[in-house]
């Protein structure tokens, strides 16, 4: 047998190790989020978070919504988050240097007046160039500050916010109602111990949008963006809670997150080095408490929904997916001592080794596999069982997966779903598997180039904006 | 028991369903005339277009709290004689000391009474 | 061999896939249901709710469910005369001693489910069971017994309650909302707990007595400016602010100078809130000279004390960017368009 022919083997059994593995675990944390689901439906009659809006004890949130390049969207998204159904809490929109009308946009709407706000200056970043208050809403505050990137602005709202609690929403995003309540929930609960809570979050290309809100959840007519649709739901239905439950939730995303304010400034606030700093901040919460041998608890609550706009070409999902693959290194990097480290608790142990073989490294063994496998079978080398039992569990499986996560969204609906959505999302769950997911990973191979050699820009992102229309598309 | 075309005609605003269904239920069965709305922006709307003799206004609601409808509604010379009670679900001084600054009339703590509420309309209907 | 191993693992998939498929299916047509039962048995809830005499409708089992969730839904917002006419429904179709007899379900989520019905259901004969289910294994069954009990408002459950602040067996936010519903009741309940031994239940029952309590609570809260724990401290003076206790003045203005900056802050805000003219120069200290926390608060409250002194004390020279800040905001808040 050649070093080829060997070579060919072994890159499809560790394949095939991989797709076993993956989706075996996905498999668990799939029953643990059924588990959890079934039992938070329950709950649903007794959760009562209308109660925790009447009370005088819910601790203040800073909303902070950093802005580049936002005039298309960023009065619907403001007004949205300025309606939020909450006892306490101010938004702060950072400008972050835009090229583009957001000021202006924001001067007309809000009526802003400048008020000289001090700010504490206990984050570094990017000068300011001023603060404003709006005449027409008491709760509205506007930096506008020079460029520096998404964590520098985020840096300036967390120095600026006048509440404990901050939550980091993307200018982008759309919050349901009772999303901030709902996410504050297990904070209020057990002040002490949670230090942070994620949110859910959906695609929502193609739901119908009244003045910053969702009003009906539709399935968006482009393709990718329905399989992307499929993505998030796996991603946060199941592989969230999952880890949640296991008190080792690594990533909190940025779309939507609550921090405690304090904890953050203390940490140094986001990072302006890598890509996605929302992965590596937490990283960074979790190493620091758990440093500082504090309990604590980050969680992930799946009912609170905020939606975003994913993107609908090729070009720009490419550039995301890129960006998340050299994202993820950079993090991963940057805290490879926590990998594999017990004193970092199911962090070190299970999270970061799971980020690292199956996200990181995932991409080159999937597409390696899937090429090997190929070859070798051409080659004669691998027996059509084998194939197979390879195809069985690298796609059939997957598909189980989907179908489960698109499932147990039914479940947890609140919304009542039309049917053909629910009959259309099942049919892509066959497809998703056969050419899309391939060519995501081909986008995060990619992304291990770029990550080679240092690429630091975003790329443009497109916009179409939220505008309530007659038709089903945002 | 439905009310004749000369009853008063009374606005409920509130995008809380039951909260809506509620009121409606126990005004039109005092005999007012009622016209509701889902959030601010309706509220001021049909306030403007149809000129009720009182408006019942949830403070939390979407587009425009019942604080800004209330001053909107004052602001403008067709609505700003309408009496109108808030009903909200907050419990600090601070919230009722804002509804009488927007130029509120009376205020309604939720859980409410609906037996009260129409005292109170009563009250504010009979004095207009 | 691997034929058949393959033939296995692919039938496995697919008939899971079908099941999944099914279940979806099944749980859609559910909800489309209820929600269609909703629309049509919703006049005859309201006329329970609202009509003397009305007959109770004879109602199939899965109808009667949603009009109990209905009515439930209803309870929970009204009281008065119409909240009484729902927690008859509740006594007379017999659905309060079953929830009471669910408590004591094997299943958890059974228990749970009926100890928070039994707060919309609002009948006091749920009182003494639902204080027995605060002691549930559950978490989530004592949550929901404790919201209950803070609806309906008794007086036997202000001492389990207050218990259950120090006990930590309660998710702290549940408690403090149901002790809040509980009222004035709550306070002779509570004024031991500022003697605990730990600071939290020391810091969280202050809190509630600046929101249930009055003035004569303020001696005792005086007493815990001087705690040791910082997180007590704060809390005190903010309870004592919104006592708007008069003679809690000097000890709040000894409270500026405590060591940790988040208590000064409190302390300022407790001032601004009291009202006491003498507050004036020691506020415009601390806005000028302190850190970000108690500086901004203090100069916020100047501007709640003396509103019309605020313009000038940001004015003067050596003022500070905090006196400036509230002063400006101040001034956007009085132009505020109508």
């Amino acid at each position: 047998m050649s070093i080829v022919d060997a070579f060919l083997i072994g890159m499809s059994a560790l394949a095939f190790v991989y797709f076993v593995l993956l989706n075996s675990l996905n498999l668990l944390f799939t029953a643990i989020a059924s588990i959890t689901m079934a039992t938070r439906v329950r709950a649903r009659p007794y959760a009562g978070e209308e109660d925790a809006f009447a009370s005088p004890i819910t601790p203040g949130v800073s909303v902070l919504v950093p802005a580049f390049n936002e005039e298309v969207g960023i009065v619907e998204s403001v007004r949205s988050l300025l309606a939020l159904r909450y006892p306490r809490h101010e938004v702060v929109v950072v400008n972050d240097g835009s090229t583009d009308a957001t000021m202006e946009r924001l001067h007309e709407e809000f009526d802003l007046v400048p008020v000289a706000r001090v700010l504490r200056n206990g984050i570094a970043y990017a000068p300011v160039r001023g603060t404003f208050l709006s005449r027409r809403v008491p709760i509205l505050c506007v930096i506008d500050k020079e460029n520096g990137g998404r964590a520098d602005a985020l840096n300036a709202g967390v120095d600026a916010a006048s509440h404990p609690y901050v939550c980091a929403v993307d200018a982008d995003t759309l919050l349901d109602k009772d999303a901030l309540l709902q996410v504050v929930k297990p904070i209020l609960d057990d002040p002490e111990l949670v230090v942070a809570t994620g949110g859910s979050i959906r695609v929502v290309n193609g739901s119908r949008v009244d003045h910053g809100f969702v009003v009906e959840q539709r399935l968006p007519r482009n393709r990718l963006a329905t399989f992307q649709t499929l993505e998030y739901l796996r991603a946060f239905l199941v592989g969230r809670v999952g880890w949640s439950s296991l008190n080792a939730l690594p990533l909190i995303s940025g779309a939507f997150g609550v921090f405690q304010r304090s904890l953050v400034e203390a940490v140094g606030g986001f990072s302006t080095k890598t890509v996605t700093e929302d992965l590596e901040l937490v990283l960074r919460l979790h190493r620091y408490l758990r440093t500082h041998g504090q309990p604590y608890r980050i969680a992930f609550v799946s009912d609170p929904v905020c939606w975003t706009e994913v993107p609908e070409s090729l070009h720009s999902l490419s550039l995301q997916r890129r960006r998340w693959q050299r994202g993820l290194g950079e993090s991963l990097w940057r805290h490879r001592r926590m990998i594999g480290n017990p004193h970092y608790g199911a962090i070190g142990l299970l999270s970061l080794p799971f980020l690292l073989f199956f996200e990181f490294f995932g991409a080159i063994i999937e597409l390696g596999g899937l090429v090997a496998t190929a070859a070798a079978f051409v080659l004669g080398l691998l027996s059509v069982w084998f194939v197979l039992l390879f195809f069985a569990f690298a796609f059939l499986l997957a598909i189980v997966l989907s179908v489960a996560a698109s499932t147990l969204e039914q479940f947890g609906l609140r919304r009542l779903p039309e049917a053909r959505d629910v009959g259309r999302l099942l049919a892509y769950t066959l497809f998703e598997n056969f050419g899309y997911r391939q060519l995501v990973t081909v986008w995060r191979t990619i992304g291990y180039v770029d990550l080679a050699r240092r690429e630091k820009s975003w790329g443009a992102q497109e916009r179409r904006g939220f505008k309530l229309t007659s038709g089903s598309e945002a | 028991m439905n009310a004749g075309t000369d009853a008063p005609l009374i606005l409920a605003a509130d995008d809380d369903e039951i909260i809506l269904g509620l009121v409606v239920y126990r005004l039109e069965h005092s005999g007012y005339r009622v016209i509701t709305a889902h959030d601010g922006e309706e509220a001021v709307r049909r306030a403007r277009a149809e000129r009720p003799a009182l408006a019942v206004i949830d403070v939390m609601m979407p587009k425009l709290d019942g604080y800004e409808v209330t001053r909107l509604l004052r602001a403008h010379e067709e609505t700003k004689d309408i009496p109108v009670i808030l009903l909200t679900a907050r419990v600090q001084e601070a919230d009722v000391d804002r509804g009488f600054e927007a130029g509120a009339d009376d205020y309604l703590r939720k859980p409410f009474s609906p037996q009260e509420l129409r005292s109170r309309v009563q009250a504010l209907l009979g004095r207009s | 061999m691997a034929a058949l191993l393959l033939g296995i693992v692919v039938l496995g998939f697919a008939g899971t896939i079908g099941l999944l498929v099914i279940t979806a299916e099944r749980v859609l047509i559910g909800r489309r249901e209820e929600q269609s039962a909703i629309r049509r048995l919703t006049p005859a809830a309201l006329a329970v709710v609202f009509e003397d005499g009305t007959e109770f409708p004879v109602l199939s089992r899965p109808d009667a469910l949603v009009f109990a969730a209905l009515l439930g839904e209803f309870s929970a917002q009204v009281q008065g005369a119409s909240h009484d006419r729902i927690t008859q429904y509740f006594e007379a179709q017999g659905h309060v001693r079953a929830a009471i007899a669910e408590l004591s379900s094997r299943r958890p989520w059974r228990r749970a489910v009926a100890a928070y019905a039994l707060g919309d259901m609002g009948s006091p004969a749920s009182v003494g069971p639902l204080v027995a289910a605060l002691d549930d294994e559950r978490r989530d069954v004592r949550s929901a017994a404790a919201r209950s009990l803070g609806q309906l408002g008794k007086p036997e459950a202000v001492e389990p309650l207050v218990r259950a602040l120090s006990s930590g067996q309660i998710p702290r936010g549940v408690v403090c909302r149901s002790v809040l519903l509980l009222g004035e009741q709550a306070v002779p309940r509570l004024l031991p707990l500022l003697t605990h031994a730990e600071p939290e239940v020391r810091a969280v029952s202050a809190e509630l007595i600046g929101l249930l309590g009055g003035a004569r609570e303020a001696q005792q809260l005086l007493a815990r400016l001087r705690d040791t724990s910082a997180a007590v401290r704060g809390r005190a003076a903010i309870a004592l602010g919104r006592l708007g206790a008069s003679d809690a003045y000097s000890g709040l203005d000894g409270t500026l100078r405590d060591r940790a900056p988040a208590v000064r802050a409190a302390a300022a805000e407790a001032l601004g809130l009291i009202g006491n003219a003498a507050a004036f120069a020691p506020l415009r200290e601390v806005a000028r000279t302190d850190l970000f926390e108690p500086a901004r608060a203090a100069a916020y409250a100047l501007g709640r004390l003396a509103p019309d002194l605020l313009e000038a004390a940001a004015s003067e020279p050596g003022a500070g960017r905090f006196l400036r800040e509230a002063a400006d905001t101040a001034a956007l808040r009085a132009r505020a368009p109508a």
